[in-house]
């Protein structure tokens, strides 16, 4: 469309020159004194005021296709004055006079003056190019509808000529608009419908839609039938083959048959292309079935072998004997718990590519109480976090470190009697940093060196997830113990 | 130990399903019988007639877990099903749900989840 949109104004520009250049050929003419082409043949004749309108029509449309608005509506105001001053010569019988002011040997009075269409086609050209760039669309409109108004007069000058010059010419209306007066016209309207061919009817036969193809390929035939049916018409009625009104009953049912044709023949166009646009639907929606069945089954997976790891861990953790390499085993199993808890709260969400940070660590603490029986122990945990969407990534990790800190908590920040609280925190510092938290109020029993080997791998754990995440940790010691990590948000 | 409750493991994998009878057993459940697809379960718990089923939603085969326990429920109107499912999605948690299970458990399942489950004190 914008390509075509572009080849549009050019083809605008170029009717402007066209335009211009007949007007300023003929106004040569008259100037030099000769009225050569308006002595020649009443085909070429043109007025020297209808010569002087088209010079400022065609730089008219020039200037507007550049953009240069004012001037534009400048020389169309002046077209619109040259209109007036003809009327007011035809007002006042004065209809010689331009002629005799600039070929006195002229004897064409009947060219001197522009005919009442020229003067009619001038009015619309010059009201086109005021409004064609208007702000509101409905003086586009205007706009448009008078250079179409403009396009239909000269066809019937055009057609008339065509049929029979001298039935157009004992018409009053038309006597004096000349053949080249009416190509140009032609040329003129054209390219006024071209200045702004997205505002008027002309977007549908340059759009890339399937009506516009179809309009592209129909529009010539519904111009071109009823033309050639009227002539051939037309010549019959003249030679006297058929009545008038035989004729005229087959030009009737002829036109209805093939315009009730082109119809006919859109509309299946538009069904075969709806029809197409069905299947095509169809198709995306089985696709899109079949992805989600595909995600499901990979998720399925993912957390079946995650079940798997589970009760292996846990048969072999029944097998061993030493109580160290036994707790390591069942912390493991822990550890993958966790993981299992956050596919289970990501595949729980209605929308998986993002979940909502406070419900997330909520559903996680819980099941991090329920593993561990903190609930049983006395020992509370308890959420405040901001209503953030997540990204999944983000969450796992987070998520995995939330596991730790707080099963680090539960499991020996307090006495085996005594409960206490758990608190964790989420919230956002800034515009993308956040900051989460795990404290807890116990007195802490076992420093991290007597805990052995195991808790050094936790703490492993942390910093390699807090690396990951870009993060930094900070510990302080008050009632309990404060992790506080610092992080980029993946939102 | 005559008061022991029994149960009937229906499971298609045979790690998760080992891991599951030694938890059972752990917890003082009778492990009366497994199976892994859907017609072998049925005749399973039509035999053994246990007090509970553990029963995994997939299953070898095109039955499905609630297939089985609309295949015993004529039989066995009050027996205690409790679902051990490794999806929580929406659709099977919603196809679960229309057999008015006894309990619900996602796995991985713990050895707490399995006592809450079958009324057996936890500790």
């Amino acid at each position: 469309m914008r390509h075509r949109l572009r080849s549009a104004e050019t083809f605008a520009l170029c009717c402007g020159i066209i335009v211009a250049s007949f007007g300023a050929l003929d106004w040569l003419d008259w100037l030099s004194g000769s009225g050569v082409l308006a002595a020649r043949s009443r085909y070429t004749a043109t007025s020297p005021l209808a010569a002087l309108c088209f010079v400022c029509t065609g730089v008219a449309i020039v200037f507007a296709v550049r953009r240069k608005y004012r001037t534009a509506r400048l020389l169309a105001a002046a077209v619109a004055v040259l209109v007036v001053f003809n009327l007011g010569l035809f007002a006042v019988g004065g209809e010689e006079w331009p002629a005799q002011m600039f070929s006195p040997k002229s004897s064409q009075a009947e060219h001197a003056v522009m005919s009442w269409a020229t003067s009619l086609c001038f009015a619309l050209a010059a009201l086109a190019i005021w409004l064609f760039h208007a702000r509101p669309r409905r003086w586009v409109a205007v706009a448009a509808v008078s250079a179409s108004i403009g396009l239909v007069v000269v066809a019937v000058s055009l057609l008339g000529m065509l049929f029979d010059v001298g039935a157009i010419y004992s018409v009053p209306y038309f006597v004096g608009h000349a053949l080249s007066s009416a190509l140009a016209f032609l040329v003129c309207f054209t390219g006024l419908l071209m200045l702004r061919p997205a505002r008027s009817w002309t977007s549908v036969l340059l759009g890339r839609g399937a009506g516009s193809m179809m309009a592209r390929w129909l529009f010539p035939f519904t111009i071109l039938i009823p033309v050639v049916l009227c002539y051939a018409g037309y010549r019959m009625m003249v030679d006297g083959m058929l009545p008038a009104a035989v004729v005229v009953s087959i030009i009737a049912a002829l036109s209805s048959l093939l315009l009730g044709a082109s119809v006919l023949w859109s509309g299946r166009l538009v069904n075969e292309r709806e029809r197409r646009l069905a299947e095509m639907m169809r198709k995306m929606e089985l696709y899109a079935q079949d992805r989600d069945l595909l995600l499901r089954e990979v998720n399925h997976r993912v957390k079946n072998n995650l079940a798997q790891v589970h009760a292996m861990l846990g048969l072999q953790a029944r097998r061993v004997a030493d109580p160290v390499a036994r707790q390591g085993l069942i912390d493991m199993k822990g550890r993958i718990e966790a993981l299992s808890t956050l596919h289970r709260i990501l595949l729980a969400n209605d929308n998986p590519s993002t979940l909502c940070a406070s419900e997330y660590f909520t559903a996680l603490c819980e099941r991090i109480d329920e593993g561990l029986g903190a609930g049983q122990r006395g020992i509370r945990i308890a959420v405040d976090s901001d209503r953030v969407p997540l990204q999944l990534d983000f969450a796992i990790s987070v998520g995995m470190l939330l596991n730790e800190l707080a099963s680090n908590a539960i499991k020996h920040a307090f006495a085996e009697s005594g409960g206490g609280t758990v608190d964790v925190g989420f919230r956002l510092v800034g515009r993308d940093r956040c900051e989460l938290s795990v404290a807890d109020d116990g007195p802490g029993l076992e420093r991290p060196a007597e805990r052995g080997r195991e808790d050094g791998l936790g703490i492993k754990i942390i910093q390699a997830i807090v690396a990951q995440l870009r993060g930094s940790i900070e510990v302080s010691h008050k009632a309990g113990r404060r992790y506080s990590i610092r992080m980029p948000v993946g939102r | 130990m005559e008061s022991r409750f029994s149960v009937v493991i229906v499971e298609d994998d045979f790690l998760i399903m080992e891991y599951l009878r030694e938890l059972s057993e752990e917890i003082g459940l009778n492990v009366l019988g497994t199976a892994d697809i859907a017609e072998q379960a049925v005749s399973t718990i039509l035999e053994n007639r246990p007090d509970f089923v553990f029963m995994d939603l997939r299953l070898g085969g095109d039955k499905d877990g609630v297939d089985v326990a609309h295949a015993i429920q004529p039989d066995m109107p009050d027996l205690k099903i409790i679902y051990i499912t490794g999806s929580n999605e929406p659709a099977s948690l919603a196809r679960i749900s229309a057999d008015h299970p006894h309990q619900v458990l996602i796995k991985p399942v713990v050895e707490r989840d399995l006592r809450r489950a079958v009324g057996i004190p936890v500790n």
